[in-house]
This record gives C-alpha cells, sequence and structure tokens, in this order.
C-alpha cells in the first residue's frame, strides 16, 4: 500500500497511524495492513482480551476475528488524535464491517499506538470487551 | 489555577490522588455542564450529575482516593488524550481495584468539561 513515494511521509508517528488505519478500512485489507506497518515485534492488547505478543500472533488474532464474523475490514472513526513523540493516543470508532457491507458492531474507544523507524511496535485500545465474549 | 489544558489535567488527578478529595477534585477542575462518560455505566451529564456517581463510588467501595499512574499523555488543542492505571484506594491504602484504562478529557476555560474514560467496566457490574 506504501510504496517507495511516501515511505519518507510513513516514518512520521502520526502518518503511519493514520495510513495503518486507512488500510485497515480498505475492502480486504486487514491483514494486509497487520503486515505492512506493524513490527515484527508488535504487541497488540485488548481489554480483557489475550495480548497478542507479535505480528505472527497478531495475524492469527486477525484471522480469527475474520473468519468469527465474516470480517472484511473495520471502519474507524477518529473523533481525537493526539501526538507525543512516538505515542499517538486516538479516540475512536471502529465498525467492524462484513463483505456486504453490514455492520458487526461498533466499538467505541481509545487506544496508544507506540511508532519506532515508521512501524507500529504497541497497539492498545481501551474498550468494553463484552461484545466479543458473548457467544 | 493555569488554563493550560495538560496542566489542568495533572492538577485534576493530582487532587484525586489527595486523600479524601475525590469530591473536591471534582467540585474545584469541572465546569458545571461537565459529562463523565465510562463505558458500560451510565454518563453523568452535568456536575451534579458526577457528585452523586462520585458519592456512590466512595459509599459503595469505601473509596477514598484515586493513585493515577500516567504512561502516556498527549495534547491535541483542548483534548487532553491520557493512557492510565487508575488504583481506587481505600483510606486504609489498600487498592479496591486497580483499572488499565484510556482516556479523553477536554478542557475549556481551564475546566474540565468532558471527561471519557475506556476501560473493562465488568469489574463495576453485577455478576
Amino acid at each position: 500500500m506504501h510504496d517507495s513515494v511516501d515511505k519518507g511521509v510513513s516514518q512520521n508517528p502520526e502518518a503511519v497511524v493514520r495510513g495503518f488505519f486507512a488500510e485497515m478500512s480498505t475492502p480486504g485489507g486487514l491483514i494486509s495492513s497487520v503486515q505492512n506497518w506493524c513490527a515484527d515485534a508488535c504487541r497488540w492488547e485488548n481489554s480483557g482480551m489475550r495480548t497478542a505478543e507479535d505480528k505472527t500472533q497478531m495475524l492469527v488474532m486477525m484471522q480469527r476475528l475474520v473468519d468469527r464474523y465474516q470480517l472484511d475490514r473495520l471502519g474507524v472513526d477518529l473523533p481525537s488524535i493526539a501526538v507525543n513523540g512516538d505515542k499517538v493516543l486516538t479516540e475512536r470508532v471502529d465498525h467492524l464491517i462484513r463483505t456486504d457491507g453490514s455492520t458487526v458492531f461498533s466499538v467505541p474507544l481509545t487506544g496508544v499506538l507506540e511508532v519506532r523507524a515508521g512501524k507500529v511496535e504497541r497497539w492498545s485500545d481501551y474498550f468494553d470487551p463484552r461484545p466479543f465474549l458473548s457467544a | 489555577m493555569s488554563q493550560n489544558p495538560e496542566a489542568v489535567v495533572r492538577g485534576f488527578f493530582a487532587e484525586m490522588s489527595t486523600k479524601g478529595c475525590l469530591l473536591s477534585s471534582v467540585r474545584n477542575w469541572c465546569a458545571d455542564e461537565c459529562r463523565w462518560e465510562n463505558t458500560g455505566l451510565p454518563t453523568a451529564e452535568s456536575k451534579a450529575a458526577m457528585l452523586a456517581m462520585m458519592q456512590g463510588f466512595i459509599d459503595g467501595y469505601q473509596l477514598d482516593h484515586i493513585a493515577v499512574d500516567m504512561p502516556s499523555i498527549a495534547v491535541s488543542g483542548n483534548k487532553v488524550l491520557t493512557e492510565r492505571v487508575d488504583h481506587l484506594n481505600k483510606a486504609d491504602g489498600s487498592t479496591v481495584v486497580s483499572l488499565p484504562l484510556a482516556g479523553v478529557l477536554e478542557v475549556r476555560d481551564g475546566k474540565i468539561v468532558r471527561w471519557a474514560d475506556y476501560f473493562d467496566p465488568r469489574p463495576f457490574l453485577p455478576t
């Protein structure tokens, strides 16, 4: 998704985070967004759920979400974003969207992403996990 | 008092961490029309509703103060975004529950007008 032309831009933490969410919002872009924007050692933490300790585990967890909900993409509303050094703090509403365009559910949340050398190294989202825990 | 949004938020949490100061922190740092949103819990729509809700926490958990660890803070205009661990402490210093969370506070004219915290609410909900 990000070619050599915008590699300079994509070192900037806010631009990396916006690029990551933009790709995640693209049809079929969930797995590739993790592949393209996350470091191998990236940690993915979600309130009330098991932490993925590296990119390999992130991809397994994302694939599980894709399969469980017939998930196609994540529509991301971003009412607030603020940056401090390599940390990007976001207030968001993430819409879990199926291939047919219907929404599984929408999650209001706040998340912290840490970016180093143009890659996401930590992705921590805080939210009410109950929709994910019910059968 | 400083009008600076980050200084206001830090002042608010500093007072909340002080023994016996939960109600005064709301009185001193929040605007009359402040909204207090917590994932999975009812929203307090004004300072009066916030004070009633805070009193409910004090009574329900014998709560005395909230010790705030803040690993991350970032500011954009009048919005202050925080990543925190809030330790709900009793007067004897014991901890009822520690909550990893992230929250957004909006500040206008030196007062907090919106305090929205996002976390797993299950410790507060009946099982």
